[in-house]
């Protein structure tokens, strides 16, 4: 190997370091696209934990967060929906008041379920959507006071509107 | 005592032997027979005895049935039960017998059995009062009221006819944690006392009959007395009958609401191994 190829793979490797720090630091790894409704902001990274995932709340409280994983090992969405259930409403308390089929903009069908809890704080909402394709588990989630999150209700189901997975 | 004074007394104590003999001898029902004479009376007896006799023996004997018996000597063939006394309602006729209060065990098989039926339910819910609410409305569409409430629990009426479904109904406001519904079958004590009211207002007439004719003032007061008591156990079984009609008339329900809490779940969920799973939930999303 001369010289010349050497210093060309080096500089190939920094280009592609500088590319994927940019793209890291971004948030641009999620394979996802969102939209922020009005009356949120979008909290970036500025966030307990923050990382990967999207977090964007209201001034009073009502948090609207998406995260992905893999969908491994592999599961239909109706068995996701089911252990989410079992997850929530008998291993946490969790009431399940209502689930209902969404839509992200893409066209993925998804499955919304509202939760009700007495927290110390008072009642609150909490509205998870789940959408799954054959990568990726996409969860939707929504939370706050009961009655913040019944204002917000408009606001949320933008918001799954204007999810998008790749 | 003048001569006219002691026929007078005399034709009384007659009178009253031949009106409560034939109650006292067999234990069926009074034969008012005002004609007859007392040549057989062994002995005569004050009206002390008479009263005596006439309060102690009933009319009819109520069977451990709570039927009437029929009379061995064939001088009285006791009747139905009578209905209850005017303004007493009517027992309510029972739940079906699939539903809830069959299923614990309630005796469908007699139509004519007049049971209570009540049930406690405890609910994990979310938002107790909007529940409490909840619960009210249920009772409201099925004809029914609320009777009792407080901070956490609810007890409603509802007409017997309904139980079941509202049963179901307030199974659906949450998970039920508790459940413990009863159906009393109250027919036994219903008719003996039907048949034991029946009796005292035969005593009673009979005792008002007694007074009537008494001559003396003690005879009097001792007819008053017994009159008195004879009332007072005709207001108790009154109550206790109008009691058992409301009772069977209209189901009791109480519900005891709690907030859901995972403690209170009986049996954790099963746990599907994904890493993702037990972060979900309102406290990790809102505590940025």
């Amino acid at each position: 190997m001369d010289l010349a190829t050497s210093r060309l793979r080096s500089c190939f490797a920094l280009v592609a370091l500088a590319v994927g720090s940019l793209v890291g630091g971004a948030g641009c790894g999620r394979p996802y696209d969102v939209a922020t409704p009005a009356g949120f902001v979008d909290l970036e990274d500025r966030y307990d934990d923050g990382d990967d995932e999207y977090r964007a709340t209201t001034a009073d409280g009502v948090v609207i967060g998406i995260r992905a994983y893999d969908n491994e090992p592999y599961a239909e969405r109706a068995f996701l929906v089911r252990a989410i259930e079992n997850q929530l409403r008998l291993g946490r308390g969790y009431a399940l008041l209502e689930t209902k089929e969404v839509s992200a903009k893409n066209g993925l069908k998804g499955t919304q379920m509202r939760f009700g809890h007495d927290q110390p704080s008072g009642p609150h909402l909490y509205v998870l959507s789940v959408f799954t394709d054959e990568d990726y588990v996409y969860l939707h989630e929504a939370a706050g006071k009961k009655e913040l999150v019944e204002k917000a209700e408009q606001s949320i189901a933008w918001s799954v509107r204007e999810f998008s997975p790749d | 005592m003048t001569h006219e004074s002691s026929l007078r007394a005399r034709a009384w104590r007659v009178a009253a032997l031949a009106l409560f003999l034939p109650s006292t001898a067999c234990g069926a029902a009074a034969d008012f027979n005002m004609s007859g004479k007392s040549a057989d009376a062994p002995r005569e007896e004050s009206a002390g005895e008479m009263l005596d006799r006439a309060t102690s023996a009933p009319a009819f004997a109520p069977s451990p049935m709570g039927y009437p018996q029929q009379m061995t000597a064939g001088i009285a063939m006791a009747p139905p039960p009578p209905p209850p006394p005017p303004g007493m309602p009517q027992p309510e006729p029972m739940p079906s017998p699939d539903g809830p209060a069959a299923r614990a065990g309630a005796g469908a098989e007699r139509a004519d059995a007049i049971v209570i039926y009540t049930a406690d339910l405890t609910v994990a819910v979310f938002e107790v009062q909007k529940s409490i609410e909840q619960v009210a409305a249920v009772a409201k569409t099925q004809g029914g009221f609320m009777a009792r409430r407080d901070d956490r629990s609810i007890t409603i009426r509802v007409p017997a006819r309904h139980f079941d479904a509202t049963v179901k109904q307030l199974e659906d406001i949450g998970d039920v944690l508790h459940r413990n519904v009863m159906a009393e079958d109250v027919s036994e004590e219903f008719h003996d006392l039907q048949i034991q009211l029946r009796n005292l207002h035969a005593l009673r007439e009979r005792l008002v009959v007694l007074l009537g004719k008494a001559s003396k003032v003690e005879e009097a007061i001792a007819v008053e007395k017994e009159l008195s008591r004879v009332s007072g156990e005709i207001d108790r079984i009154q109550g206790r009958l109008k009691f058992l009609a409301d009772r069977a008339q209209l189901s009791t329900i109480t519900v005891t609401l709690e907030p859901r809490q995972p403690k209170a779940m009986e049996k954790g969920p099963f746990q599907v191994p994904l890493p993702w799973l037990p972060d979900l939930g309102i406290d990790r999303i809102i505590n940025l």
